[in-house]
């Protein structure tokens, strides 16, 4: 089965073909980084504006990198939820009058479930690259979600929250931490790389929900934290000491996640865990995701850095799933800024 | 003038409250279908669309040209109709024919002679606003205040102007030398009437279909944000 897919949610307008067994064909992403840089975060109506102008060609560009003509393919596949609604809203229509007008099945893909299998996918040159077995525990990190599941199927009613962010995603404190320093946006790739050169323990920042036990997450204290010392001392202009401050950030960031993912896995009984999410691409998350699963006997899946960032393949990848099982969309889908998944963390201070 | 497109065309406008549709074939109107959707577009024009070509028995490669509203309107409901067109001319080749909807509610007003300008509401107290005299532009395409509307026409020599739009009445009623003209198809845009208009116009390749936003994009910037050099290299 081949499948055409659409993605639209946040900053990248994306679209690929894949097969069923996860063997991406093509998968085209026109990002829109220099386009929000300037305002140091995205900008939800350039975002729509942008991928309206961008969405035919990288469709186009999708099926002839995969050398396929659109009378090739079985169903279109398009994130309809959760993202930015007017973002959605643009690859939702691109994708219902392709599919209407080719005669094809449309299915609409939750974003974070494309996410959660996009170790899956199988690249040109990773053919050999060995999947997980469900169940497995998969941490999400990104700009926008930040969440640790239990995926017993590929099936959004076997997907579990365990726990999630309170406050703010991992990937949005990479950017606002970034932003606080001058480093631009987006923050991920700039502090990974600054941390390389720093060290982490000249800075002692306290760790975000750092109890066991809880698998929840809190990012906005350790950004409150970074935005203090700012204030007091201003933006450093010595390279080292930014060098320090993002490494110390990250070592902190990082550990946390990891840690988490591996408590979930050892709590859930599970062998498997997985990373996904842009913060997957994280050098130092990745690392210490290894090193913990070695230590626990767990088994790590990473998978390739275009897998972990925003993609049209892994909707694809979803996409045909849900095909597979029949579970297709009719000509009124809805764009929706809600996931489908059941959310178990509530956001907001406070006990639980 | 060029000559009529004859094959099968089907025209659609989602950029004000009212989703429209509009069937020709040889060049006539066969039908038009409305309805009243508010924020719902996205979910309601392609039903729309697909019911009426099941009735008439059209396969989506039969239509060889489509009519698109491309605003100013709504910025959701202008791409939601434009990215609609654009993904059905990936899958059939169909070319289009962007209509805008100033030009939509006055086409085939009764000018007299006079300019005619066209008036539709833009939200926070703005219209969108153009006037033509004799096909030319008096005033482009513009968002302005309510309140200023009428002084810019007065200003561009238009104060005698026919007022189409659902927004002529609020601007009219500052100039004492104009009409009004805001019953349908001179309310809001109608797909029977951007058929009309496509039926004429050259058609383009959808690629090079944009949107008339007119207005530009809203953008909350968090306090304390400064342009970047990038931005302001070049103002003085």
């Amino acid at each position: 089965m081949l499948i055409l897919a659409i993605e639209s949610s946040c900053d990248d307008t994306g679209a690929a073909v894949v097969r069923d067994d996860g063997a991406v064909l093509s998968d085209v992403v026109q990002s829109q980084i220099a386009l929000h840089t300037p305002y140091g975060g995205v900008i939800p109506e350039l975002a729509s504006r942008d991928h309206l102008k961008n969405a035919s060609h990288v469709v186009r560009d999708a099926l002839s990198r995969a050398g396929i003509a659109l009378t090739d393919v079985d169903a279109i596949a398009v994130t309809n939820r959760p993202g930015l609604v007017g973002a959605l809203l643009v690859g939702v229509q691109i994708a219902k009058g392709v599919a209407w007008a080719a005669r094809k099945p449309l299915v609409g893909v939750d974003h974070l479930v494309g996410h959660l299998l996009a170790v899956f996918l199988r690249r040109e040159g990773d053919a050999a690259v060995e999947a997980p077995s469900f169940p497995y525990v998969c941490l999400l990190a990104s700009g926008g979600h930040t969440a640790i599941y239990r995926v017993d199927a590929p099936d959004a009613a076997q997907i579990v929250e365990l726990g999630a962010t309170r406050d703010d995603a991992a990937g949005e404190a990479f950017d606002k931490v970034a932003k606080l320093l001058g480093l631009g946006y987006p923050g991920g790739p700039v502090i990974d790389r600054l941390a390389a050169q720093g060290d982490a323990s000249k800075f002692a920042w306290k760790t975000p929900m750092a109890q066991r036990g809880s698998l929840e997450f809190s990012f906005s204290g350790l950004k409150s934290q970074i935005a203090r010392h700012v204030e007091e001392h201003g933006i450093p202009s010595d390279a080292n000491t930014l060098a320090n401050i993002c490494a110390s950030f990250q070592r902190v960031a990082t550990s946390v996640l990891a840690r988490k993912l591996i408590d979930a896995a050892v709590q859930e009984g599970v062998d498997h865990v997985v990373l996904a999410g842009g913060v997957a691409a994280n050098r130092e998350l990745r690392a210490r995701v290894t090193e913990l699963a070695e230590k626990h006997r767990k088994k790590a899946f990473l998978p390739g850095l275009a897998s972990c960032t925003d993609n049209a393949a892994m909707i694809g990848y979803a996409g045909a799933i849900r095909a597979k099982a029949g579970e297709f969309a009719s000509w009124d889908l809805v764009a929706t800024s809600a996931t489908e998944l059941a959310r178990q963390t509530r956001k907001g201070r406070g006990k639980r | 003038m060029n000559r009529p497109f004859l094959g099968r065309l089907v025209a659609l406008d989602t950029t004000s409250l009212l989703g429209t549709v509009a069937f020709f074939d040889r060049g006539a109107l066969l039908f038009e279908r409305e309805q009243l959707v508010r924020n719902a577009h996205g979910e309601s024009i392609l039903p729309l669309i697909d019911a009426a070509m099941r009735e008439l028995g059209w396969e989506p490669r039969d239509v060889e040209r489509w009519a698109v509203g491309v605003g100013p309107g709504s910025f959701t409901g202008v791409r939601i109709g434009l990215a609609l067109v654009k993904g059905i001319a990936i899958a059939t080749g169909a070319t289009a024919v962007p209509v805008t909807s100033l030009d939509a509610v006055a086409f085939g007003a009764d000018d007299q002679g006079d300019p005619v300008a066209s008036a539709l509401e833009a939200g926070k107290g703005e219209v969108y606003l153009q006037c033509r005299r004799g096909g030319a532009f008096v005033v482009e395409p513009t968002h302005v205040r309510s309140v200023d509307a009428a002084e810019l026409l007065r200003q561009c020599g238009a104060a005698s102007s026919l007022i189409v739009g659902q927004a002529a009445a609020a601007i009219a009623a500052f100039l004492p030398e104009s009409r009004i003209s805001i019953t349908p198809p001179h309310d809001v845009p109608r797909a029977s009437v951007i058929g009309e208009i496509a039926l004429l116009e050259p058609e383009r390749p959808i690629d090079d279909i944009e949107p008339m936003y007119v207005r530009p994009p809203d953008i909350t910037l968090p306090a304390g944000w400064r342009a970047p050099a990038s931005m302001t290299a070049g103002e003085k």
